[in-house]
């Protein structure tokens, strides 16, 4: 076999590489590019959803935040507070987080009237679920999986494609760096946004790893391995996580608090806090299972500006404090990676680059499907013929060996995939026609 | 001298290893009108059968000197006295009556559980959370600063009474 049929033979292989994965993952690219871009916004829209409890007309002195914490444990039997999130703004209501019965609540208070200004189950919030779209298709573990699947394959999207886009015996840029009309436009369109989008979706790929199940658990355990301080760790991966944490940290058992009166109630901390110059949102949260200190943190989505002070729940006194400088290195990593992903790192340019990135994710999908209609042969899927003998080079080999065991949930599924196609689709005679598999 | 050994008893031996605390930045829900402000007053419930208790609250020097608050009294009490946390000789912390509180110009000065606090003693029978108590400052060479605070929980009343009802057991629902 001489170089150039070599190469033709890896150019055909991948081609049809990307034609599979990309029909099957076309409707994923869409959907998490969709809700992404919703996201990329959180702190406008929730703003703007939260608008009605802010800027409230006032009529007295302002509540002590231990008084409205009283109110909103009203509103649910045997409730707990979780944390207690100050208001950006003196007029604006506090959410103040409960929990009860398993179930986490967000309660806005009026600060003055003591008033329930609303009530909603935490999952109930529009961004929530826009983000459970975004992680797992409201379907929980099976759908995180599933997006697990389709950002794996996203990487290989990419890679296979800047290898089809790598320009030979071309004459001129047409088609590489600028968009040609006529016959040429949605096969350009799809190359040429490729090209440009591709460091940017492999950011957002990469970055969005660490959410996962299978890859994110594997990290995790890396970073335990690793670590040096038992702080929390600054994310969470799946609802279900988020879920553990919730019932490890609000327990069964009642506190054990039976110090004199020295302890601190949350008046205490919302005071502390007013001289700590933290980013907002600045949650406060009381002794809980997990820890018996009282935790004064900011969860600025920009985690580089987050910092988590703890005070000793007895005496008052403080006891530590994590500014994200003094983080896990990993955690400094992801901090900066999630910032970015999430359109909060570096402001309105970042949350730009989201969206131009989404929008260029969606064009390549919607160009892709137009170009697979109109070069679709009647009657059959349409994909590149293969090559005969399906021999790849030990190169090839070793690169796919690399990216499955990389990508666990992409070595999986190639696993299934090949299962399926030898055990049924190679044995039903039409089915294999259709597809066009050798 | 009694009377600080009353006080020690009933507020416990705190362990902590700091001054009171003063802050140099600005307090976000200030806004600089006045040369003295305040924020966060408030007067903690008197534990069960007592009837002493502790004030706080953060004072805010706007001016460019410092100022000294060198007194307290209260509508709510017999009276209050200035103390603060002290670390003694043997490494013990313990409770102590002072002079007088150092407001640093252009600074805070938080009266905190851990720090410094207004000790109130007599405190009337009755009262109850969301009441309301007026606490005057004396402040040396300056007018007195009428601070209207409010009466809050105290959390070791709230932490007996979550214990009686158990009502700490969250379902499990794993």
């Amino acid at each position: 076999m001489d170089k150039v049929e070599k190469q033709g033979r890896l150019y055909r292989m991948l081609w049809r590489w990307h034609f599979y994965a990309g029909i099957i993952l076309l409707p994923f690219i869409i959907i998490l590019s969709l809700t992404g871009m919703v996201y990329l916004f959180k702190p406008q829209i929730e703003r703007a959803i939260d608008k009605p409890y802010h800027n409230l007309q006032l009529s007295g002195a302002i509540a002590p935040p231990s008084a409205q914490v009283a109110a909103a444990l009203k509103t649910e039997p045997n409730a707990q507070l979780r944390h207690y999130e100050m208001p950006e703004f003196k007029n604006d209501a506090p959410r103040i987080y409960i929990f009860s019965k398993g179930k986490e609540y967000v309660v806005y208070v009026h600060p003055v009237t003591l008033q329930i200004l609303k009530k909603v189950p935490k999952e109930g919030r529009f961004m929530q679920i826009a983000r459970n779209i975004h992680g797992e298709l409201l379907i929980g573990k099976k759908g995180s999986y599933i997006v697990e699947a389709a950002a794996s394959w996203a990487i290989i999207m990419v890679v296979s494609g800047l290898y089809l886009w790598w320009p030979r015996n071309q004459k001129g840029l047409g088609g590489i760096l600028y968009v040609r009309g006529g016959k040429n436009l949605w096969r350009d369109l799809h190359s040429v946004t490729g090209i440009y989008v591709s460091v940017f979706a492999m950011f957002f790929l990469l970055s969005g790893l660490p959410w996962t199940d299978v890859w994110g658990e594997g990290f995790k355990a890396v970073r335990r391995a690793t670590h040096t301080m038992p702080e929390r760790q600054d994310w969470t991966t799946s609802r279900k996580e988020e879920h553990n944490r919730l019932m490890e940290e609000m327990g069964h058992e009642g506190h054990e608090l039976n110090a004199p009166y020295y302890n601190l109630s949350v008046d205490d901390l919302v005071a502390h806090a007013k001289l700590e110059n933290l980013k907002y949102p600045i949650e406060i949260a009381p002794p809980n299972k997990k820890t018996k200190n009282w935790v004064l943190r900011s969860q600025s989505q920009n985690r580089t500006q987050r910092i988590e002070i703890e005070y000793d729940a007895k005496t008052g006194q403080e006891l530590k404090r994590t500014p994200f400088a003094k983080r896990h290195i990993i955690d400094k990593v992801v901090g900066v990676a999630v910032a970015a992903h999430e359109g909060q790192l570096f402001g309105p340019i970042n949350q730009l680059l989201g969206v131009l990135t989404a929008l260029a994710l969606s064009l390549m999908s919607v160009s892709a499907f137009k170009m697979w209609l109109s070069r679709k042969p009647n009657g059959i899927l349409g994909a590149p013929p293969p090559i005969k003998d399906q021999k790849i080079g030990f190169g090839i080999a070793f690169l796919i060996l690399f990216f499955a065991l990389f990508l666990p949930v992409l070595g999986i599924s190639l696993v299934i995939v090949a299962l399926i196609e030898t055990l049924i689709l190679k044995r039903i005679a039409p089915v294999k026609n259709w597809l066009g598999i050798a | 001298m009694k009377r600080i050994l009353i006080s020690l008893i009933a507020l416990g031996l705190a362990s902590c290893d700091q001054a009171p605390k003063t802050v140099s930045q600005t307090p976000q829900a200030m806004q600089a009108t006045k040369p003295i402000e305040y924020t966060d007053a408030r007067v903690r419930l008197a534990p069960n059968g007592m009837d002493m208790t502790a004030g706080y609250l953060t004072v805010k020097n706007n001016s460019d000197k410092p100022i000294e608050i060198i007194g307290a009294s209260t509508d709510i009490a017999d009276h209050i006295e200035l103390h603060t946390h002290i670390k003694t000789n043997d490494g013990m912390m313990s409770m102590q009556q002072v002079e007088k509180f150092d407001v640093p110009a252009k600074g805070n000065f938080e009266l905190a559980p851990n720090g410094a606090h207004l000790m109130i003693f007599g405190v009337k029978p009755n009262l109850k959370e969301g009441d309301a108590a007026k606490i005057t400052l004396k402040i040396k060479d300056n007018p007195d600063l009428i601070v209207d605070a409010k009466l809050v929980a105290n959390p070791n009343i709230e932490i007996d009474g979550m214990k009686k009802d158990g009502n700490n057991k969250a379902e499990h629902s794993h």
